[in-house]
């Protein structure tokens, strides 16, 4: 389902038309926000759809609620009907680097019913999504996995991509703005509960109630938004240890921290009552 | 009677392709319904635009709307497309005045199944006002846990797009 | 008390009716119309091929394949499924006066009784279908997935009441369990599946992907429940209780008729607005302390004479027995009149009676019912002389309508009705059908015998008399 904005007229206007589109996938919605720039309209809609097309081959092959997928068959040991793709081999790569940079907070082989890389597969496939929409030439574009984004590009002159950053149990609040420089991940226990599994004890952690990660690469981003969600503190260390991830936890208490590059909005630039700001007062 | 079996038989194969097939063409009239009420709003303002039709249509209207006042939206209502993300079927009615939203509604909500349940019960009062709070804090996308609320989140995006809110 | 016996004998040949007053007599029940059970049939058949495909159009392919998808779908269609079994069992003993013509109470109840297991079942897998599909969708355990079910969603508490209920209902109902319970402690607990259902409606139309948001099917669903509801109302309670006060029937006077047999004869109003058939029964309710709360069915022992109705009752079990000691004046409410065993059963030119002990009640009333030119032959079984009850009236009936009567008395052995004596008895068996009444036990074996005798099943009539 996608809709429009104002036909361009190439007559400079000062609204630049955003295209938005809506592709349910993943057990979630992916959203995209596309500057079509100057880009033809046949192949703008075939950039979208090749990315579209990433989005569901991903799902094709990592989706642990299919039983046929490769990555099913492969956690209950079950034959192959043909060679592994190439991309199972590729996301165990970055898992296996995730698994490193984050100390052994995120860690996909240590969890139950077998090796399940759901944590970064996510935000690798949007990674995937959006290189096809740079690639096509497109001026700007984000991607958003159902709360965890990636964009390049300036969404109007001058400005940056920015996102707000749920607040775990206040309504109606953001907890904080971030500006988008690249991708941003969010993982949290409030959505459906106890899902995040500690991999030194097998069972559900608890130590972040929201725990946000932004950096170049959403897929570890991705995976390293769930180690801080389910390591907090001690997971953050690591993530302040990485070059250019920085991390953003709430913890069950509601006090928060971050690691000192991560790229807060002031609240006075955000011009809204409602925005608690960077940091609340626990409640 | 020797016959009962069969004349019930006779009559369920009846009922089964009876609703069979008037069940289909009724969803697609129910669908069409709930666009309909908000047909006379979309018509009387052009800048808004009929939300719901597809996007060949739309750029007709917009050539408009492009001559009208440039940064902000008129007043007006836009209904995001009907969203149907599994269990249920969303849609978004936004109300923008001056260039601000000023009301989100729900007016059509189809739900069953659990997670379209909770939905209805909890998370869309709250998103409300999550949608207003997003709106005047100049975001363009929200980041959290996954949910299918990223549906309705969707909805007003979409809408808020086509109004050319920034 | 100091007025003369009421004598109900023979209604006198129609000569000397005329000469005497005009005895009224009160109007034969409507004819049965098959045609109209038989579209009956089609038309609950048809609901439900529709609640069927309901639950198959409830579902898209996708939802299908999602996690708890399959599961979801099988939960919805048992659940529609049982739910409208579970209305069709209501309907067939809410005593709807066209189908009871036809299919008779006994049939009724026995069809009852054959489908019970089927919505009961259908419910139990629905709601263990549904939450473990849930779960499978929510990603949690089905424990979790239970409670919030319970909590969450609008009047689940309310539909899981009434499931209990209903499977309490349907466990006591095993043969083994039921005869352990009195039969009136049974029948009241029973009677809780009206609130049972009642309370699950709720449920169905608030959370059913059938019904959410299609308005039409809430509507048609619901008209379907009130309907229903309104039938039972009307035929189970309104039509007796109407009938009750109209007729205003009291007890006038127990006559002793043999060894352990009496005869009850009531006196009521406007009797000559009651449509009874001859073989007909009605579920009596003597006002009286101690039997109030029990309706059993007697049959009438002739045909209303208005003002007066009479049964003859054979004490067995503890309410027949306090029927001799009714004091007159007691008020009687009635349900019915009820049964197919009357001369509209009747296919073949002529008919062969055959009655045990008690079970010359229907049939002296039946008999009263067929025309003068019917030539019956009625036998009648007994163990000792005196147990044949109302001799006198049915030899008399028998006569009017130039029959032949056979009094077999004597033991099983000695006076049997089998594959040899019957023939000599009806030479011509093949042209008659055959009407039993008796117990149990008798009505299976003479049923046994005509059929082994070549008389096809539509042919056979039968009224068994049960404890």
């Amino acid at each position: 389902m996608s809709g429009s904005g104002a036909a361009p007229s190439r007559a400079g206007l000062p609204v630049r038309p955003v295209l938005a589109h809506a592709e349910p996938v993943m057990g979630t919605v992916v959203s995209f926000a596309v500057l079509p720039g100057d880009l033809p309209e046949a192949e703008l809609w075939s950039a979208l759809d090749a990315a579209r097309a990433v989005l569901h081959r991903a799902n094709a092959v990592f989706s642990t609620w299919d039983p046929r997928s490769p990555v099913s068959r492969l956690r209950r040991g079950a034959a192959q009907p043909g060679p592994l793709p190439a991309a199972v081999a590729e996301v165990a790569a970055l898992c296996r680097a995730a698994r490193e940079a984050s100390g052994g907070w995120f860690d996909p082989w240590a969890m139950p019913g077998g090796y399940d890389p759901t944590g970064l597969v996510k935000g690798w496939a949007v990674d995937g999504a959006l290189a096809v929409l740079r690639q096509a030439g497109l001026p700007a574009a984000m991607v958003n996995g159902g709360g965890d984004l990636a964009a390049f590009g300036a969404p109007a002159p001058g400005q940056r991509w920015r996102a707000g950053i749920r607040h775990p149990w206040r309504a109606a609040a953001l907890a904080a703005i971030v500006e988008v420089r690249a991708a941003v991940a969010t993982s949290g226990t409030y959505e459906r509960g106890a899902h995040l599994i500690d991999p030194r004890t097998g069972l559900p952690g608890r130590r972040a109630v929201s725990a946000t990660v932004t950096g170049p690469s959403l897929a570890l981003a991705d995976a390293l938004a769930t180690a801080l969600a389910v390591g907090g503190d001690a997971a953050l260390e690591a993530i302040a240890a990485l070059e250019s991830y920085d991390g953003y936890l709430i913890r069950p208490d509601g006090s928060e921290t971050s690691t000192g590059g991560f790229a807060f909005v002031p609240t006075g630039q955000a011009s809204a009552s409602e925005v608690t700001g960077r940091r609340p007062a626990p409640e | 009677m020797k016959t009962a079996p069969w004349l019930v038989l006779a009559g369920a194969v009846a009922g089964f392709l009876g609703v069979l097939g008037f069940h289909r063409p009724a969803s697609a009239n129910a669908l069409g319904a709930a666009a309909g009420p908000t047909a006379a709003a979309r018509a009387s303002v052009p800048a808004a635009g009929p939300a719901a039709s597809a996007p060949g249509a739309r750029s007709a209207a917009t050539p408009a709307a492009s001559s009208r006042a440039p940064a902000t939206a008129a007043a007006g209502r836009a209904t995001g497309p009907i969203e149907q993300y599994g269990y249920g079927e969303l849609t978004a009615r936004v109300t923008v005045s001056a260039g601000r939203i000023t009301d989100v509604q729900l007016p059509v909500i189809r739900t069953a199944e659990q997670y379209s349940q909770q939905l209805a019960s909890q998370v869309i009062p709250l998103l409300r006002r999550e949608v207003l709070a997003a709106q005047s804090a100049n975001i363009n996308a929200v980041s959290g846990a996954t949910y299918t609320s990223q549906a309705y989140a969707l909805s007003v995006q979409a809408a808020l797009d086509k109004l050319h809110f920034k | 008390m100091s007025s003369p016996p009421v004598s109900f004998g023979v209604p006198p040949s129609s000569a000397a009716r005329n000469r005497k007053r005009k005895a009224v007599r009160a109007p034969a029940s409507p004819r049965p119309r098959p045609a109209l059970a038989r579209a009956a049939l089609v038309v609950a058949g048809a609901g439900l091929g529709a609640t069927t495909a309901l639950a198959v159009t409830s579902e898209t392919a996708s939802q299908l394949s999602a996690p708890g998808g399959l599961l979801t779908f099988a939960g919805s269609l048992t659940g529609l499924v049982g739910t409208y079994l579970a209305l069709m069992m209501v309907l067939l003993v809410s005593r709807i006066p066209f189908i009871e013509r036809v299919a008779g109470q006994d049939g009724l109840l026995r069809w009852h009784r054959a489908i019970a297991p089927w919505p009961i079942s259908l419910l139990a897998a629905h709601a263990l279908l549904l939450t473990v599909g849930y779960a499978q969708a929510a990603r949690t355990g089905v424990w979790h997935e239970t409670g919030t079910l319970l909590t969450k969603y609008p009047d689940m508490l309310t539909a899981t009441a009434g499931l209990a209920l209903m499977c309490l209902i349907g466990v006591i109902s095993y043969r083994a369990l039921r005869r352990r319970l009195r039969r009136e402690t049974w029948w009241l607990i029973h009677l809780w599946m009206y609130l049972a259902l009642a309370i699950s409606f709720a449920h169905v139309i608030v959370l059913g992907p059938s019904f959410v948001g299609h308005p039409l099917t809430q509507v048609v669903w619901s008209a379907a429940w009130a309907g229903s509801a309104g039938l039972v109302l009307c035929y189970r309670v309104g039509l007796p209780a109407v009938r009750s006060v109209r007729h205003r029937l009291t007890v006038t006077e127990v006559q002793p008729e043999g060894p352990g047999v009496v005869s009850v004869i009531c006196t009521g109003r406007h009797l000559d607005r009651l449509a009874v058939s001859g073989g007909q029964f009605f579920c009596w309710r003597f006002l009286a302390p101690g039997m109030w709360w029990q309706a059993h069915p007697y049959s009438l022992s002739a045909l209303p004479q208005p003002p007066y109705l009479r049964l003859t009752v054979k004490g067995r079990g503890d309410h027949s027995r306090s029927l001799a000691r009714l004091r007159p004046g007691t008020r009687v409410a009635i349900e019915g009149p009820y049964g197919t065993f009357t001369r509209y059963a009747q296919q073949r030119p002529r008919a062969l009676l055959v009655a045990a002990g008690i079970g010359v009640t229907a049939l002296r009333a039946l008999l009263e019912d067929l025309p003068r030119s019917a030539a019956p032959v009625v036998l009648l079984r007994a163990g000792r002389p005196e147990d044949l009850v109302l001799h006198a009236e049915v030899t008399e009936l028998v006569r009017q309508r130039r029959g032949q009567i056979h009094e077999l008395i004597g033991s099983r052995e000695q006076a049997a009705i089998d594959e040899v004596s019957l023939p000599r008895l009806v030479p011509d068996l093949k042209h008659r059908d055959v009407y039993v009444c008796g117990p149990e036990g008798f009505v299976a074996a003479i049923v046994d015998v005509a059929a082994n005798l070549g008389v096809p099943p539509d042919a056979i009539h039968h009224e068994a008399f049960a404890l």
